[in-house]
């Protein structure tokens, strides 16, 4: 009985002083917004300011990025480099009593934007970029590989901050080896595209002009406006580059906002040609191997063919008019074909293909209108999310749904949706093509063989997607609607039991987080 | 525990010289880490064994516990339906991101100490008394997504080990002897500790990411009750 005081002393001690708190976040642990690189998949995460790597293995890897903290990321086109973009915030007081962001005086504080480049989870360049920069492009393959542009889109704009007097049209040239800008250029207000040509050239487009550079050298090789009249606003808002076999010139084909005029610069011999399309347009298409551009109207049932031959002499009888039963608005151009189809008008259900050789016409009508269409690689498949038709009874009009449409032939199926289809992806394999479709809010996939779209597979997933991309290496990468973090990949050639790898829990990196200065020159 | 009741047994016989008391008490840290789990005070609870080696001179030893558990909320951005594809780049655009299932965290941190007590008796009931002791802090943190671990679908566990030490300045009160052997004790004491911070970190696959680092430097305080034997 004497040990009874001590055994409940000891039953108390064991118990431990336990605490129950409610802490909120007050940012995301994770973007879903995922950059899949030949090294891995990038991961953001805001709250703990920090980038992570994915490996297949299951690794995972805190990219250094000094201190910075990524805001947005970017995957060069053959997925060998991952850039981000990422903000570093300097206390200007260099006392070292000033340990925490919180110490700083907010008049010391300054934030700096990078641009950082990341290659096998390691920053092999960081420059400093104005901070209004925010749309990269890329020339491609070969010589210019590691070329990057980087500009304002002001259609992107979110949170712009600008420091003194800045030139929002200036666009940068980023050498990605190097690590540093090797040029730059003003092309005027609001640059929103641009498009690489033929001897290194870079076409970009603004408000009233056309600026062209030669990226041997980063200087302006000329610029072309739109109009002579100062006064004038012409905002472009198409563009594609076509080749005039005969005068052996690289052209650029432009359409402008709330005009039926075609503008035709030729950028070897720099001078303007404007055609009349009869109609607003609103998409355009140029197949390279036809030589043969398309245009499509969506306030007119017609499509217009031109010989990229005759663009110098463009006039109505070179005009190649081929009509419609129902408007379309947007083109995809491949194999040799063009693909129209309409994602604006609620009661068009036609999707057409032209033979750019033959001109043919054929015609394929889906149960319900075109929220959104998509091609395989070598054009021989389409696959179209389809949406609610409004006001019609059917079951099938009242859902979404997904059309396969086999381009070869006029043979279309049409499958209706559990739920809305949120992402759609196709990867080719050797002699197969699978999509995936996505499906908001239920925890599977659909995986579709394009050849035989009927026997749908169901995909089973560990939490419902949130958003589904692909990867270089042919697999399907989903990200999962989980706090924590959960991505799976998908490799639709792979058996069942080896198919999806999912990787979990890498959103908790940076959990506990002290918002310490990051010191430059210092560990952080 | 058996190992200090055998040892408080063998001592009874003898003038009260040694002590064990339960303690209740917060270590507090200037860490901001601290505010993800719970703020900048840990709680924690345990016993405190002392051997009077003098008169003014005991040998302390203490285990103590802190456990905090967090929710870290439920809604913290709004969820609108996704919608876009993962395409070969991202943005700011935060909306798109995931809402569902929980973050949760549960922090055991075990405080270890040896160090000694230095006592000056003013009254037979009044003792103030300082210490100086070394610690060790032995953690362990787990995230999920789910309380429960059989329906967690997200699980992690990591651990942590800092050291350091402690200085503190206290009161004890002593009640009158019982039976000429045993007597009551009650303390109260503030002080200061320093540790080295404790590293959790998510392994995976031979790899390993830092969930982030809690020290304890800061402001001690403590309370006791216990027996003098």
């Amino acid at each position: 009985m004497k040990w009874q005081p001590f055994s409940l002393l000891a039953a108390l001690a064991l118990v431990g002083c336990s605490a129950e708190t409610n802490e909120p976040i007050n940012q995301d642990l994770w973007s879903s917004e995922l950059v899949s690189g030949v090294d891995g998949v990038y991961v953001r995460l805001p709250h703990a300011g920090k980038l992570i790597r994915l490996s297949d293995s299951g690794a995972i890897e805190e990219v250094d990025l000094n201190g910075a903290s990524p805001q947005r990321l970017v995957s060069v086109p053959d997925g060998s480099k991952t850039l981000a973009f990422a903000q570093w915030t300097e206390c200007e007081d260099e006392d070292e009593d000033i340990v925490y962001l919180s110490d700083c005086d907010s008049d010391d504080i300054k934030a700096h934007t990078e641009l950082h480049i990341v290659s096998d989870g390691v920053t092999t360049g960081q420059l400093d970029i104005p901070s209004f920069i925010n749309t990269l492009s890329f020339p491609g393959s070969g010589e210019l590989a590691n070329v990057a542009v980087a500009y304002l889109d002001d259609t992107q704009i979110t949170g712009l901050e600008i420091n003194g007097v800045v030139d929002l049209g200036a666009v940068y040239f980023i050498d990605m080896d190097q690590g540093q800008i090797v040029g730059s250029t003003s092309v005027g207000f609001s640059p929103d595209r641009i498009l690489f040509g033929q001897d290194n050239k870079a076409i970009i487009m603004s408000r009233s002009k056309v600026v062209v550079v030669d990226l041997n050298t980063y200087q302006q090789a000329f610029e072309a406006p739109l109009t002579l009249d100062a006064d004038q606003k012409i905002d472009p808002s198409g563009a594609e580059l076509a080749y005039d076999a005969d005068s052996q010139s690289e052209i650029l084909l432009l359409t402008v906002e709330n005009s039926a005029d075609l503008y035709m610069l030729n950028l070897k011999d720099e001078f303007w040609n404007i055609g009349d399309l009869g109609s607003v347009p609103t998409g355009i298409g140029v197949d390279q191997e036809t030589g043969k551009s398309v245009f499509v109207f969506g306030s007119s049932s017609k499509a217009i063919v031109l010989n990229n031959s005759e663009l110098a002499t463009l006039n109505s009888s070179s005009i190649q008019t081929i009509s419609l039963e129902e408007p379309a608005n947007k083109t995809i151009v491949a194999n040799k074909s063009a693909v129209l189809y309409n994602d604006a008008n609620d009661y068009v259900h036609d999707v057409y293909r032209i033979d750019l050789e033959t001109s043919d016409l054929t015609e394929y009508v889906a149960e319900n209108p075109i929220s959104s269409l998509k091609l395989n690689a070598d054009g021989s498949k389409a696959v179209a999310v389809m949406k609610p038709e409004f006001g019609s009874g059917s079951y099938q009009d009242a859902n979404w749904g997904v059309a396969i449409l086999d381009l070869g032939s006029n043979d279309i199926v049409n499958l209706v949706a559990e739920s809305r289809p949120v992402g759609v992806e196709i990867i080719d394999s050797e002699d197969v093509s699978y999509a995936l479709v996505l499906l908001s809010g239920l925890d599977y996939v659909l995986k579709l063989d394009l050849a035989n779209p009927r026997n749908a597979e169901q995909i089973d997933l560990p939490a419902a997607p949130l958003s589904l991309g692909t990867m270089p290496d042919g697999r399907f990468l989903i990200a999962h609607d989980s706090k924590l973090g959960m991505v799976s990949t998908f490799d639709p050639a792979a058996s069942a039991d080896d198919a999806l790898t999912t990787h979990s829990g890498f959103a908790a990196v940076g959990l506990l987080k002290n918002n310490k200065l990051p010191r430059r020159g210092e560990e952080n | 525990m058996l190992t200090i009741l055998a040892f408080t047994s063998a001592a009874m016989a003898a003038e009260p010289r040694h002590e064990i008391t339960f303690d209740l008490g917060s270590l507090n840290s200037n860490d901001p880490a601290w505010n993800i789990v719970g703020g900048q005070q840990s709680p924690s609870s345990g016993i405190r064994a002392g051997y009077g080696a003098k008169p003014w001179l005991t040998v302390i030893g203490s285990w103590h516990l802190s456990r905090i558990q967090t929710d870290h909320g439920a809604s913290y951005y709004d969820y609108e339906e996704p919608h876009a594809d993962i395409g070969h780049d991202s943005s700011t655009h935060e909306s798109n991101n995931a809402s569902n299932g929980q973050v949760l965290s549960e922090l055991s941190i075990h405080h270890v100490s040896l160090g000694a007590k230095f006592s000056h008796e003013v009254q037979n009931w009044l003792v103030p008394y300082a210490t100086a002791q070394g610690r060790l802090h032995i953690g362990s943190l787990r995230v999920t997504d789910k309380w429960d671990a059989e329906d967690a679908s997200i699980d992690l566990n990591a651990s942590g080990l800092g050291y350091g030490g402690s200085v503190s300045a206290g009161v004890e009160l002593r009640s009158k002897p019982i039976g000429g052997s045993m007597s009551l004790a009650a303390h109260l004491e503030l002080g200061y500790s320093l540790s080295t911070a404790m590293d959790f970190a998510v392994e995976s696959e031979g790899s390993s990411a830092s969930i982030g680092s809690l020290n304890y430097n800061g402001a001690t305080v403590s309370a006791g009750v216990g027996l003098r034997f």
